[in-house]
């Protein structure tokens, strides 16, 4: 009887290595069949050489999951590199195939088309109506969002930074905005794996690709959450630094309104950051407050200065009621006919619910501290429009904030 | 803070937090606002019909009923500053398989949507091109711009023209000739209700509500029709 190979890692070290092999083998498996269902192969035939390579990435992560130390050791970084390559070619079949090359939501449509008109024309694109985006970029109907007369919304319903990313890869020739999206979910993944501890590598992406929506589907449907979520992730890990995470979150805050919500319960942080007197408290809240209002108006404040009143309706649009109610959340149960309630009894309980929260977000600070970027999620799901990526996209900001907190409690050991 | 504070600060928000909602809850409960009557009123987003394969407003069903010589079609255009939709058709006269050339713009309207109809005001903004013509011996139309009410079972006609107001019966088929100026721009009002109760026809808990224009074959020539817009507002 031979004895087995003598390991190079501690025990628990190389079952997590192995279960990282084993998650990124079986996310590429199921990857595969998923191209090989969407790619219609016998139309499509150069579908079959990334189904081809999809498997062969599956079971070479198999095989290393289960082989012997050595080479279980020397190919660890391959597993984000497997689900990287996996996320690409899958996206790239459903986006290009599957969905013919359509944007499938308004949003992106209507943000490449603002970057467009502000490169090729020069114009503010917040006082226009953009329903030629919707035709030029073949949005898919069910996806057009509705406002409660029932009428198209056209207008830009974003922070200026939300396009104004997009103009670079624009001027550059770029046609496909969804790559600029699969270009920041990689940076986040990046910074999350190398911001992971060494012997947690393997598995600290699996939040993210335990959920093929996450990983590939959202961003291949034109969602651009991705583009706050990357400077939320890197603010995530400079939470002790209020001057670098300040600007951090005025540029989420830019791209999105998603990251706005995070605002009180971030000012709370800040204000427990340094125990000391009240003074010194707000000073770093207001060292943080600076420098996201800073970096919030560097990209908006042009467009302020031009039209204040298209800018402001526009950025506004999700919280001023102008959107029909369409839900994921608690108003699921009003879209569904059960419970007839308005819109604004989900507004108001919405914010009476966040309001208690953050209350006890500053009471209880020392329990709650690590539920920071929980609470916008939950607080979101019970909004007159709850969508999945409201909650969905905090997800990599929580695994940074994980990563934070561990490599806090390490400096303490 | 203070230790007893914190003790019951949790407990005593949380149930703040759930009395504020169950009073809400009381207050609002019943006062929904309904989803939209009508999807895209303004006739945005021109997509692809999957049959007839021409272009046609994003939630709107188009249909031309037309003789071979005929013509019908939709498109997106700019009258006097407003976008909107133009329908057309042309009549050739020729004795074809129906009396009419017509083209449909059709919306079907569920059940809250259709009390939404019913309960509120339905306004409209028409361009009118042409004057509503009638046979001299059976009263029947002979052309028609406007919108139609189709519950399945009756048919109401709310014709634009410039002429005055009148309302005329045919059999399960009530026509209202709604004064409008010719190739201008109008805001019209109408209350379905009310000409239904004056029909002594019973509220439909479903209705397909239509755009159209056509002719007869005894009124061949090119029809033009354009609206910009339509809103059910409350009364």
């Amino acid at each position: 009887m031979t004895r087995p190979p003598r390991s190079l890692l501690p025990a628990e070290h190389e079952i997590i290595l192995r279960t990282g092999y084993l998650s990124a083998g079986s996310f590429c498996l199921y990857e595969g069949f998923q191209t090989w269902v969407r790619g219609q192969i016998e139309v499509n035939p150069q579908v079959v050489g990334y189904c081809l390579i999809l498997y062969a990435i599956s079971f070479a992560m198999l095989a290393l999951g289960l082989s012997i130390p050595p080479l279980t050791v020397r190919f660890r970084d391959a597993i984000p590199v497997a689900l990287t390559i996996a996320a690409i070619i899958s996206a790239y079949v459903l986006f290009q195939i599957h969905y013919k090359g359509a944007y499938r939501t308004d949003a992106l449509a209507f943000t490449h088309y603002a970057a467009d008109i502000l490169l090729k024309k020069g114009q503010n694109p917040y006082p226009l109506d953009l329903q030629n985006a919707l035709h030029e970029f073949k949005v898919e109907p069910l996806y057009v969002t509705l406002t409660p007369n029932g009428d198209v919304s056209t207008n830009l319903a974003y922070p200026a930074l939300h396009f104004l990313v997009f103009v670079p890869f624009l001027a550059m020739g770029l046609s496909d905005m969804r790559w600029v999206l699969f270009l920041f979910e990689i940076a986040t993944l990046l910074t999350l794996y190398v911001k992971s501890p060494r012997e947690l590598r393997p598995i600290v992406l699996l939040p993210i690709f335990v959920s093929a929506d996450l990983a590939i589907d959202f961003n291949a449907g034109a969602v651009s959450d991705f583009l706050w979520v990357l400077p939320m992730v890197w603010m995530a890990f400079y939470l002790k630094d209020p001057f670098r995470s300040g600007v951090l979150y005025g540029i989420a805050c830019a791209i999105k309104q998603e990251p706005w919500i995070a605002g009180p319960l971030l000012l709370i942080w800040m204000y427990n950051l340094n125990q000391g007197s009240f003074v010194v408290r707000m000073c770093s809240v207001l060292n943080f407050v600076g420098a996201a209002a800073l970096s919030f108006a560097v990209p908006n404040l042009l467009f302020v200065i031009k039209d204040p009143g298209a800018w402001l309706s526009g950025v506004l649009t999700p919280a001023s009621g102008g959107l029909v109610l369409l839900s994921q959340g608690m108003s699921m149960l009003t879209q569904a006919g059960i419970v007839r309630l308005p819109s604004l009894f989900y507004l108001v309980i919405t914010i009476t619910l966040f309001l208690t929260l953050v209350a006890n977000y500053f009471v209880y600070f020392d329990k709650l501290k690590y539920l920071l970027w929980l609470l916008p999620a939950l607080t979101m799901w019970f909004s007159p429009r709850a969508l999945q990526n409201y909650f969905m996209y905090w997800i990599p900001v929580m695994v940074a904030g994980v990563l934070a907190r561990h490599s806090e409690l390490r400096d303490l050991a | 803070m203070t230790g007893k504070l914190r003790k019951i600060f949790a407990p005593a928000s949380m149930l703040s937090c759930l009395f504020l909602v169950l009073f809400f809850f009381t207050q609002m409960y019943g006062s929904t606002s309904d989803p939209p009557a009508i999807i895209n009123p303004r006739f945005k987003y021109w997509t692809t019909d999957q049959v007839w394969k021409f272009k046609k407003p994003y939630r709107w069903e188009v249909s031309p009923l037309i003789g071979p010589r005929d013509d019908a079609f939709i498109r997106l255009d700019e009258v006097s500053g407003k976008t909107c939709l133009g329908m057309y058709i042309s009549q050739d006269g020729e004795i074809d398989q129906y009396l009419w050339a017509t083209i449909h713009v059709r919306q079907n309207l569920g059940g809250r949507a259709t009390k939404q109809l019913y309960d509120g005001t339905l306004g409209v903004w028409v361009y009118p091109t042409f004057l509503h013509e009638r046979y001299p011996e059976s009263g029947h139309p002979k052309n028609v711009f406007g919108i139609e009410i189709n519950d399945g079972t009756n048919i109401m006609w709310f014709v634009f023209s410039q002429q005055p107001n009148v309302t005329y019966s045919l059999r399960r088929h009530q026509i209202v000739v709604i004064s409008t100026p010719l190739n201008a721009w109008s805001y019209r009002e109408i209350q379905i209700e009310r000409y239904y109760t004056e029909a002594g026809w019973k509220r439909p808990s479903e209705v397909a509500l239509i755009l159209l224009v056509g002719a007869t074959r005894d009124a061949g020539g090119q029809y033009t029709g354009f609206v910009q817009s339509l809103a059910v507002t409350q009364r």
